[in-house]
């Protein structure tokens, strides 16, 4: 009954895909986009061959509605419904009356209109869209943070390369690449990394002394147990003691940042989100995913997107202003998608909602050396 | 706790250990005879299950490998049979016991303890998925009710299997219905998971193509799906009229609107009609030639030794019966890959490795380390009548169960030999429970949740059993309209309905559940209650999520994986402010008596042993330098140890 190609156990199946990493070098940034896409807009990128040394992923989770947003379809009425398109400053793009501080800046950013799944499903959507693979039940595979940090390693090395912000812990996962390539999940934004001080009531020496107890015990266990798990778990103390102690730790705390900045990115946890991806790529990190939620509008469509697309307006509109100003941009990948787009239909009986709709949706591709302005 | 019920409790256990303590056989009123096995039964199958081991070294000429110590089993059976680490107390009467016959005593008290039952709702829970609410957010309770009292019943896992797959109704009357309205609208997805779980048999890849890895053709998968197809809501079309006016008429978030809402997602959303049509249609994209798109097919039972005896079912007309069919015939004692499903997973959860894995990808018993082994426990778990725990209580008396931890790794294609459970980190219920301990002492003295009768719509409280129970015998949309317009008068005005109010003391209890889980507002001992206890899955930011606890969308998805987040969270966060900056935690209390008594509380509290010598002397040393502080940072050391979070 059981073929013997599925008996690959995890190691193997570790080293195959680690020298697979190394041989397709770079692979880790295409999953997500599709590498002939990815490809075209690189190519195309003229005089500047700078490098990306940074991704800022926008995840809007949900299902976004291409149709209200990146993909208007002006003159069809049925399908578009009452939002109008307007002009950008890319000439020929036009995008949704909802963006328009996005369009202010649409010269910077690359949309894929194309983009395709088969999965009308949350969950297995997102997986395909973190991964690049369909979910199976034996095996987690890498997110496109975990490949990043794979391949290209941490930039600063004292805090983490990958983190995720408002976005479920699973999307930080390290799948089968193993816990050093995995990303440190924020629930909050301003709550920067939670529990990174020693508590009030702690003193360093006492601190210290902790650590070097629990040391004098796990020598006595690891030469009981020569447990790969466990030793990892070493790994990390060292890790998470030297990021305590890090100077670069203050790349969480978004309170450092004056008031106008904040304002400017918005009051909310995804423009806030936004502006602590900036910080953190500032300070060397690789890889950093901000979710913004809510666009799954089954109900009430326009009243939905419409809120959600204030939110993301500003903060990334801002977030483009704001690295090109601070000379990141170029460096930097600012990519924003979504699992699926939304059905062409609008439904009545659901005051005018949108189902699920996998065979069309839009990503957008911005910085990083990559050609703005083009559909 | 003072010093006085300490000392009794300290004289108790023993007594508990000897007499055991059978909790809920008497008290339960279920409609299937468990056979009670005595010790001397036990004992028996478990040297029939040492003599099979033993002829797996016999054969290679090797030896066995030794006996665990008595702390690491202690840990161990605490951890697997309760799910958390033994109490100071608890630790003490085993350890400094010289009765020979401690370790059967000990595995009776926990076989037969509340812990049992929550650490097994735990597991039983993840193989559902079972949520606090269904998609939508609406109430899942009486699913969650229904699994967690099966686990106290000891629901033998054939009877639990079969009704759930069965189910039929109400659910607030039946919460086994749950396991279907679980996965409204994706009944393809319920049918892939109810093969893998409880067959062992994998085919979601065949939900879509014939799957190149193994037999099965996605024809075998609809034929199938046709025994649990035609599932619907009881009686939608006296509501659906009504509703569709309503909506058109109403603004969302008026109160008319929101009770219709309710109405429709809380009592009609939570029925289940159609008993399997045992026919199906093909799909549209359907592409293979034994079939036409959109053509009905019938239901008929996939071809393989493995399975019972096949079953087929009429293409002319729907049946009445295409469920139950298909739970008896999953059920069915010849059915090899059922009862070597579960005799798999309840090895595997016991002696660490199973037969083969993963579980989930059957693999017949000819194929195993030991044919005569399996074949052996399969025989053994249908004589016991799927009785989970005795199952599990044999196999902790076992000696494989009873081995020294190794680190043998298995390579690809070697057969386990059982040679010693290999250390695994905990799941993130035993490790929070075992925080809880560190905290409260025993926590099946804790709150638990309770069973939730009622729903809030507005300001009224709704016993639902009842409300569902009216509704559903309304056939008529006139009378229906009435009965709604009487019901919003009522809920309007704030009341409770149900066949008797009963007291607002009690009622808050029966829905505090939901306050108790949210722990980030509030003291550290806010929602210091089991994992089981809590919010399903637990809320972003608690310790359970952070250390993998299963989302419950998927099978299997509770993680083990190690992260930062997790690390700094015992060095700086939840261990700090739950355990060792808390004064009143438990296990400060026994702090009385020297320096070397109270260290070796201590380790015995937190590592379930005594400390070493050296250990003695450097957390001495500890205490002499830093006095107060000093135990602080003991505790703080023992609990950030591997050895803590590795179950031995």
């Amino acid at each position: 009954m059981k073929s013997d190609l599925n008996k690959t156990d995890e190691l193997t199946r570790r080293q195959f895909m680690a020298n697979a990493a190394k041989t397709y070098l770079g692979v880790g940034l295409s999953p997500m986009l599709g590498a002939s896409l990815a490809g075209k807009a690189m190519a195309q990128t003229g005089s500047k061959s700078q490098a990306a040394e940074a991704v800022i992923f926008l995840n809007m989770s949900g299902g976004m509605s291409h149709i209200d947003t990146f993909d208007v379809k002006p003159g069809n009425k049925e399908i578009q419904g009452p939002v109008n398109a307007i002009g950008t400053s890319a000439d020929g793009i036009q995008i949704s009356q909802y963006l328009p501080k996005t369009a202010a800046v649409m010269d910077k950013i690359c949309v894929i209109r194309s983009m395709s799944n088969q999965n009308g499903d949350h969950f297995r959507g997102q997986y395909m869209l973190h991964r690049n693979y369909a979910p199976r039940a034996t095996i987690t595979h890498p997110t496109v943070g975990a490949w990043v940090m794979k391949v290209k390693g941490r930039k600063n090395t004292e805090i983490p390369g990958f983190v995720t912000v408002g976005t479920g812990a699973g999307h930080a996962s390290p799948g089968f690449f193993g816990v050093k390539y995995g990303g440190v999940p924020l629930g909050r934004p301003d709550e920067g990394l939670k529990d990174s001080t020693i508590a009030g009531s702690v003193s360093v020496e006492d601190f210290d002394r902790r650590l070097k107890l629990a040391d004098a015990l796990n020598k006595e266990f690891h030469s009981k147990h020569n447990n790969t798990e466990a030793l990892a778990y070493d790994e990390l103390y060292d890790e998470a003691v030297r990021l305590m102690k890090s100077e670069d730790l203050k790349a969480f705390d978004i309170r450092d940042e004056p008031k106008s900045e904040r304002e400017a990115y918005g009051e909310h946890a995804f423009g806030q989100g936004c502006m602590l991806a900036r910080r953190l790529v500032e300070h060397g990190v690789r890889y950093v995913e901000v979710g913004l939620g809510g666009w799954d509008t089954h109900y009430d469509n326009f009243t939905a997107v419409e809120a959600r697309c204030n939110v993301l307006d500003q903060a990334y509109a801002n977030l483009l202003i704001d690295l090109e100003a601070k000379g990141l941009l170029d460096t930097t990948i600012v990519a924003l998608s979504t699992e699926f787009g939304r059905t062409p239909q609008i439904q009545g009986d659901r005051k005018n909602g949108r189902g699920h709709h996998p065979r069309a949706y839009s990503s957008l591709l911005a910085g990083g050396g990559i050609k703005g302005g083009m559909v | 706790m003072n010093y006085l019920t300490k000392r009794s409790l300290l004289f108790s256990l023993p007594v508990l250990l000897i007499t055991g303590q059978v909790s809920n056989a008497a008290e339960s009123d279920a409609k299937w005879s468990a056979k009670q096995l005595s010790e001397k039964e036990l004992l028996a199958a478990a040297r029939q299950i040492d003599i099979r081991v033993k002829k797996i070294y016999d054969k290679k000429n090797a030896e066995q490998p030794a006996d665990a110590s008595d702390s690491v089993f202690l840990r161990r059976s605490f951890l697997l049979a309760v799910g958390r680490i033994p109490t100071v107390e608890e630790a003490r009467v085993y350890l400094e016991s010289d009765d020979p016959n401690k370790r059967v005593l000990l595995v009776r008290y926990l076989m037969n303890s509340k812990g049992y039952q929550s650490h097994m709702s735990n597991w039983l829970v993840d193989m559902l998925r079972v949520q606090e609410n269904f998609q939508r957010r609406y109430s899942a309770a009486p699913y969650m009710d229904w699994v967690r009292q099966a686990v106290a019943d000891n629901m033998p896992f054939d009877v639990l299997t079969r009704e759930l797959l069965s189910a039929e109704g109400m659910l607030w009357e039946n919460g086994a219905v749950g396991y279907y309205i679980r996965d409204k609208g994706m009944p393809l997805d319920n049918l892939s998971n109810t093969m893998r779980l409880f067959l062992g048999t994998r085919m979601e890849c065949a939900q879509c193509h014939d799957d190149p890895f193994n037999d099965w053709e996605r024809m075998d998968f609809f034929r199938l799906a046709a025994f649990t197809n035609g599932q619907g809501e009881m009686n939608r079309h006296v509501f659906d009229p009504i509703w569709n006016k309503i909506r058109q008429e109403n603004e969302r978030g008026t109160p008319t609107y929101n009770l219709y809402d309710f109405i429709g997602n809380n009592i009609y959303y939570a029925t289940l009609a159609g008993p399997g049509n045992g026919r199906i249609k093909l799909p549209n994209d359907y592409q293979y030639n034994d079939g036409d798109p959109g053509e009905m097919i019938a239901a008929k039972t996939p071809k393989d030794h493995s399975f019972a005896k096949g079953l087929k079912m009429s293409d002319r007309k729907d049946a009445e019966d295409g469920r139950k069919n298909f739970a008896e015939w999953v059920t069915n004692s010849q059915n090899d890959r059922y009862v070597t499903t579960i005799t798999n997973r309840m090895w595997k959860r016991i002696v660490g490795t199973g037969l083969y894995e993963p579980v989930d990808e059957y693999i017949e018993p000819r194929e195993h380390t030991s044919p005569e082994l399996t074949r052996y426990l399969n025989k053994l778990m249908q004589e016991l009548n799927y009785d989970l725990r005795a199952f599990q209580q044999i196999l902790m008396l076992t000696r494989v169960y009873a081995f020294a931890s190794s680190e043998h790794e298995l390579m690809p294609g070697e057969k386990p030999i059982f040679d010693g459970r290999k250390i695994d980190r905990m799941s993130a219920e035993q490790y929070w429970d075992s925080l809880v301990t560190l905290v409260a002492g025993n926590p099946d003295k804790l709150p638990t949740r309770g069973k939730s009768k009622y729903v809030k719509s507005g300001k009224a409280k709704l016993d639902m059993k009842t409300v569902q129970s009216e509704i559903m015998a309304i056939t008529d949309p006139q009378e229906f309209k009435r009965y709604a317009d009487k019901l919003f008068d009522r809920v309007q005005s704030g009341e409770t309905i149900g066949p008797k109010a009963k007291s607002m003391e009690k009622m808050e209890k029966d829905m505090s559940m939901e306050m108790m889980s949210k722990t980030n507002n509030g003291g550290a001992l806010k929602g210091i209650a089991r994992a089981s206890e809590l919010r399903s899955p637990a809320p972003n930011g608690h310790v359970l999520q952070m250390f993998g606890q299963s989302d419950r969308l998927l099978l299997d998805s509770a993680i083990k994986e190690a992260n930062t987040t997790q690390v700094l969270s015992m060095m700086n966060g939840a261990v700090e402010k739950l355990v060792v900056a808390n004064r009143d935690a438990h296990i400060y209390e026994l702090s009385e008596g020297s320096v070397k008594d109270r260290i070796r509380a201590l380790f015995y509290g937190i590592l379930s042993r005594a400390p070493s010598e050296s250990e003695m002397q450097l957390m001495e040393t500890e205490v002499e330098e830093r006095e107060r502080k000093g135990y602080r940072n003991i505790v703080s050391a023992l609990v950030n140890s591997r050895e803590f979070i590795f179950v031995p």
